[in-house]
């Protein structure tokens, strides 16, 4: 199970912001501030995903990160999911940002808080991922964008 | 672009435009008021205004502020009929409403019913998406029914709604797993994978929803997925049968591939010569043997988690599938870890640890590359190279990884790795050491470059082993390591944790350095060269020696006396008692003095098998998955706490021991009346425990109270510890299963609290996350897996006002809490318990017979010591108690009960009986007659016996 999902700018901001469990907020936000921390640690040259032995989240937890353009996505994983397809769903998650804002940049995640979570509300549900078809994913959400223009 | 909200987006381009936090936080504060007032005003707000400013709200959340305002107003928009509102509504409550603190969602469970029971896709897509996100209570009792048909039935609903249930259902059922009943869905879960053209989307909830529900359930009741996984599998990978969009970097389906394996790790292997045993075998061939690294990473991740997945299935299996290709997957992981890519190195590593094994000593031909990765810039790396090295040290490689290991810790190792690595030498060279002297050479060097990461156990372990075990200890070895720490300790700087050993060892052995032409002064200038510069610790350390020397060499005791003198003004109230005392030995006469110091005996063998270090690295939670996880590091887990258990057996029921009670209870005039009942010769026979070896002791059940305490059924209890914490907690237990749930409070707020649960032989704990907060709070599930039960000790650690403090008390859990009364007729009774005490050589039962002190008052009659024992036996040790003859006429006690366990490698519950006796004698009534039968382990006898001791002494 995916227990977060973060999407943060490399200044430590966050723009996408879910927690698939419950979490209090001020938890949340020192959960928040120690994997923005981490991203320091990212380099090219390191592994994209840890065991969370420090217990930021839970110790038995994995912790995913991959960064793109000026973007840190950071998903925090129960032993259930393989780190590497997680790594896999943030690269799905980024080509379909790409399909949907041709040549996604930040901000575009900044100015469309209302189509990049819809976005994520059809791969994640619940913590577990239903989808990774892109085409079945953009379908369902111009589905959603002329409902709303409909009514 | 932008969304077509004017308002949000000048909100949000405001915000882009702050230069500072400051600024930032003026402007939320602003909007955050101007919101509240459009929300309090009486006049009512049309539905676009309230989208507007809910997602503002929302942005605001993201940006990181607390919204502690409109809850009602995001979770009323979902009651809205037009889509863009109901659509904002939905989003918003399932981010911002928490049940926590609002009790809003049976207000709008009405309309997200009508919603999910629609015919509208994307509402019903909405409302599961909601109630997946946070499964309230409120929505959960309302609306599971509803959920449950959606994903298990087919029935109007698209796959589209389906998968999204499917992800709703296990988050409901992970949250309130009393509420579901997954047998039920045993067949429905089964079909899914039926359907003739599946959507991969759909097949992709439904492996995840069945390893979810396989995670917190037998998984056996779905044993009839796995033909059908197989085939899906076969499908996809084999003969490439699957929509085309599903392919990513042309490897079909890769995440529901990945799914599959990991759901297939759940079941039994697929009998051989089966079709689905020759499909999993082509499919994981392939996939191990076909897979080629390629220059695209993506291609590479995709097609790795894919492998990864198929070599842990493999290994899962321990072989029964996918055996022959053993060495491919060893070929694999000795290029993956040897290649750039760091995630590969990483994986590749912690596959090997899994992987031991199966591989046996084939391993070894990738030391070298294991070795560099010790050196990898990324520490999750370095840590795994550490495990996988520890794993696979053999006789044959062991010296060589100390070796390496000890020449990382003296230059390159980093503070995060050193705790670890210096544990891990200090057992690995006492576990492969055939020779003590490279042992001692080991250890040095080891508190040479790393002193301050050697803890207590450590250097009290070394010590033990110079010191010996049994009989006597090894000269050779005691020479050689107080030559060796005499040289050390000459140098002008030294560990401080080199001095206490130094100060231990050269006092210990001066004898045999004195053999050595080493002057009694010399020794003595040694030590006292690194006095001044002590912490207090090693100056206490260094006192003993001092003491020990001058009562050997005479010739010292003056400059012993003077030293001593000093340090009885020493500000350390330790080394000021230390010195007080030692000050007034040193002027008694040698006589004395000789007799007060002498030699340090050798260990008894227990210690030596008892080794805490190993204990350390395997004092582990293990979950329920762990369990079955048939890795090695889990087996040498198993064996170390077995090991561990028998050790202390050994020492309870020692042959001297059990002669010495024999030829008590044969001696004891009150045997006659009890001819043919008590156990006198044959196996099996138990010594009652000693208040000595009583291991309810630490920390100590020290009053009547928590006696009581550990002899209630349910425990609602307030640990006090006076000014700074209070914990309140409550444990339910029933068969073998329990749960304890605690509530801490302070006087100041505590933070960052974590517990540890110690000493939990017999029992294996599973401690949720802590709920942080004003109150903590945490939950453990506790398991009973073997009679062997010692009490456990809970270990706090909070910050507060912060400090970092500590606290410990004792969990009520004991042996008497697994036990459930059996009703059984007398006759059928005495004959088990007759059968038991003269089957002389039966190994399944064990028999504990003694005759205790009756403490009553001498004008109490019987009778009433008695219906008191009864009281006991029914209530606080869960047995089904009876008198006998009958409760007029009461000479004895009956009871009978079963101790229900549930080891670990097995896959049932076990019970074990337990039969009790406990009844006045004919001649006197200063001793009760007390007899035990049980099943399993002596342990159980003991235990109940040092209950019954506890209670009635």
């Amino acid at each position: 199970m995916i227990k977060v999902f973060l999407i943060v700018n490399s200044s430590g901001k966050i723009r996408i912001r879910r927690f698939y469990d419950e979490v209090e907020f001020a938890r949340q936000q020192q959960i928040e501030q120690k994997l923005v921390q981490l991203t320091s640690k990212l380099s090219p040259n390191s592994c994209n995903f840890f065991k969370d032995l420090d217990g930021i989240y839970d110790k038995k937890c994995k912790i995913v990160m991959r960064f793109f353009g000026t973007l840190y996505f950071i998903a925090v994983i129960d032993e259930d999911e393989s780190e590497l397809g997680v790594l896999d769903l943030i690269q799905n998650i980024v080509d379909l940002m790409d399909k949907i804002f041709e040549n996604a940049c930040e901000l575009d995640v900044l100015y469309h808080p209302d189509k990049m979570n819809a976005l994520i509300d059809e791969i994640i549900v619940a913590g577990i991922v239903v989808e990774t078809n892109i085409m079945d994913i953009q379908e369902a959400l111009k589905q959603q964008e002329t409902q709303i223009k409909n009514k | 672009m932008s969304t077509n909200m004017r308002g949000l987006n000048t909100f949000i381009t405001d915000i882009r435009h702050c230069s500072n936090k400051e600024q930032e936080e003026k402007r939320v504060e602003k909007e955050l008021q101007k919101i509240r007032g459009k929300f309090t005003s009486q006049k009512g707000l049309a539905g676009y205004q309230k989208k507007k400013y809910v997602w503002k709200l929302l942005y605001i959340y993201i940006l990181g502020y607390e919204v502690d305002f409109g809850q009602q107003e995001c979770a009323f928009l979902i009651n809205s009929s037009k889509f863009s509102e109901k659509y904002t509504g939905y989003v918003a409550t399932s981010i911002l409403v928490s049940e926590k603190t609002h009790d809003l969602f049976t207000q709008v469970a009405s309309s997200i019913r009508n919603d999910l029971q629609s015919v509208n896709e994307i509402n019903q897509s909405l409302a599961l998406t909601m109630v997946g996100t946070q499964a309230p209570q409120e929505l959960v009792n309302a609306l599971h029914q509803d959920v449950q048909k959606l994903a298990l039935t087919e029935s109007r609903s698209t796959f589209h709604v389906r998968k999204k249930a499917c992800a709703c259902l296990l988050r409901m059922y992970r949250k309130y797993q009393d509420k579901f009943q997954p047998s039920q869905w045993a067949q429905g879960i089964s079909q899914m994978f039926e359907s003739r053209h599946p959507s991969l989307g759909f097949m992709t909830a439904a492996t995840s929803l069945l390893v979810g529900t396989c995670q917190l359930n037998n998984p056996s009741i779905f044993e009839d997925c796995t033909p059908k996984l197989i085939k899906l599998l076969h499908k996809i990978a084999i003969q490439k049968d699957s929509p085309g969009d599903y392919n990513y970097y042309a490897t079909p389906a890769p995440w529901l591939q990945v799914k599959i394996l990991k759901a297939l790790s759940f079941f039994s292997p697929p009998p051989p010569s089966t079709d689905s045993h020759r499909q999993l075998t082509e499919c994981l061939t392939k996939i191990i043997k076909k897979t080629e690294v390629t220059k695209s990473i993506n291609k590479n991740n995709v097609d790795h988690g894919i492998l990864f997945e198929a070599a842990n299935l493999v290994i899962t299996y321990n072989g029964a599938v996918g055996m022959e290709l053993k060495n491919d997957i060893l070929k694999l992981l000795g290029i993956f870890i040897s290649v750039k890519e760091p995630n590969l190195r990483y994986l590749g590593l912690e596959t090997m640890c899994k992987f031991v094994k199966l591989a046996g000593d084939s391993l070894e031909d990738h030391l070298n590359t294991i070795f560099k990765s010790l050196r990898d810039n990324d520490i999750s790396i370095r840590k795994r190279a550490l495990d996988l090295l520890y794993l696979i040290s053999s006789p044959n490689t062991s010296q060589r990884i100390v070796e390496e290991l000890l020449s990382y810790a003296e230059n390159g190792a980093d503070l995060q790795i050193k705790d670890d690595l210096v544990l891990k030498i200090a057992i690995l060279s006492e576990k492969f050491a055939d020779n003590l002297y490279w042992y001692i050479d080991v250890v040095v060097r080891m508190i040479n470059s790393s002193g301050d990461f050697v803890t207590e156990d450590i250097w009290f372990r070394i010590i033990q082993i110079i010191v010996g075990f049994q009989k006597e200890g090894n000269q050779e070895l005691q020479k050689y390591a107080a030559t060796k720490l005499f040289s050390q300790l000459s140098m002008p700087h030294v560990h401080e944790t080199l001095i206490c050993i130094g100060a231990f060892i050269i006092s210990e052995y001066s004898q045999m350095l004195v053999e050595q032409n080493k002057e009694p002064q010399k020794l003595f200038d040694i030590l006292n060269k690194h006095y001044t510069f002590s912490t207090e610790r090693s100056r206490q350390m260094l006192l003993n020696a001092f003491v020990k020397l001058a009562c050997k060499y005479p010739e010292l005791r003056d400059q012993a006396i003077m030293i001593c003198q000093i340090a009885g003004e020493h500000f350390d109230p330790d080394i000021q008692q230390r010195g007080i005392e030692y000050f007034s030995l040193l002027m008694e006469d040698d006589k004395l003095l000789n007799q007060i110091v002498v030699k340090m005996p050798p260990y008894s063998e227990l210690v030596q098998q008892n080794n805490p270090l190993t204990k350390r690295i395997y004092v582990m939670v293990l979950n329920p998955k762990e369990q079955k996880d048939p890795t090695l590091l889990n087996q040498a887990r198993i064996q170390a706490s077995q090991e561990i258990a028998m050790a202390e057996q050994r020492l309870q029921s020692k042959p001297e021991q059990l002669q010495k009670h024999l030829s008590w209870l044969k001696a004891c005039p009150y045997l006659n009346q009890f001819q043919g009942q008590i156990a006198l010769e044959g196996v099996n026979i138990m010594v009652p425990p000693s208040p000595e070896d009583n291991n309810l002791k630490s920390p100590s059940i020290s009053n009547v109270n928590e006696i009581k305490v550990l002899l209630t059924s349910q425990i609602g209890k307030v640990v006090d510890k006076p000014g700074d914490l209070v914990v309140q907690y409550k444990s339910e237990i029933s068969g073998h299963l329990g749960k304890v749930s605690f509530q801490f409070e302070g006087a100041s707020p505590i933070q960052n609290l974590s517990i540890l649960v110690s000493q939990t032989n017999g029992m294996l704990f599973n401690i949720l996350p802590v709920k942080q907060g004003d109150f903590p709070q945490v939950m453990m599930q506790v398991l009973s897996c073997d009679g062997n039960m010692t009490l456990p000790i809970a270990s706090v650690f909070y910050e507060q006002n912060g400090q970092q403090k500590k606290h410990e008390f004792n969990l009520p859990i004991y042996t008497n809490k697994f036990v459930q009364p059996v009703d059984m007729p007398y006759d059928k009774f005495t004959k088990f318990f007759d059968d038991f005490t003269n089957n002389l050589s039966n190994q399944n039962y064990f028999k504990l017979d003694s005759f205790i002190r009756n403490t009553a008052p001498s004008n109490i009659p019987m009778s009433e010591v008695l219906k008191k024992a009864g009281g006991l036996l029914s209530v606080g040790l869960n047995l089904k108690a009876q008198p006998f003859p009958s409760l007029e006429n009461l000479q004895m006690i009956w009871a009978c009960g079963q101790l229900m366990i549930k080891p670990p490698e097995q896959s049932n519950i076990l019970n074990l009986p337990i039969m009790v006796i406990i009844s006045s004698l004919d001649q006197t009534n200063e001793f009760l007659r007390v007899g035990i039968r049980c099943g399993g382990s002596g342990e159980i006898a003991k235990n109940y016996m040092k209950l019954i001791m506890l209670y009635l002494g």
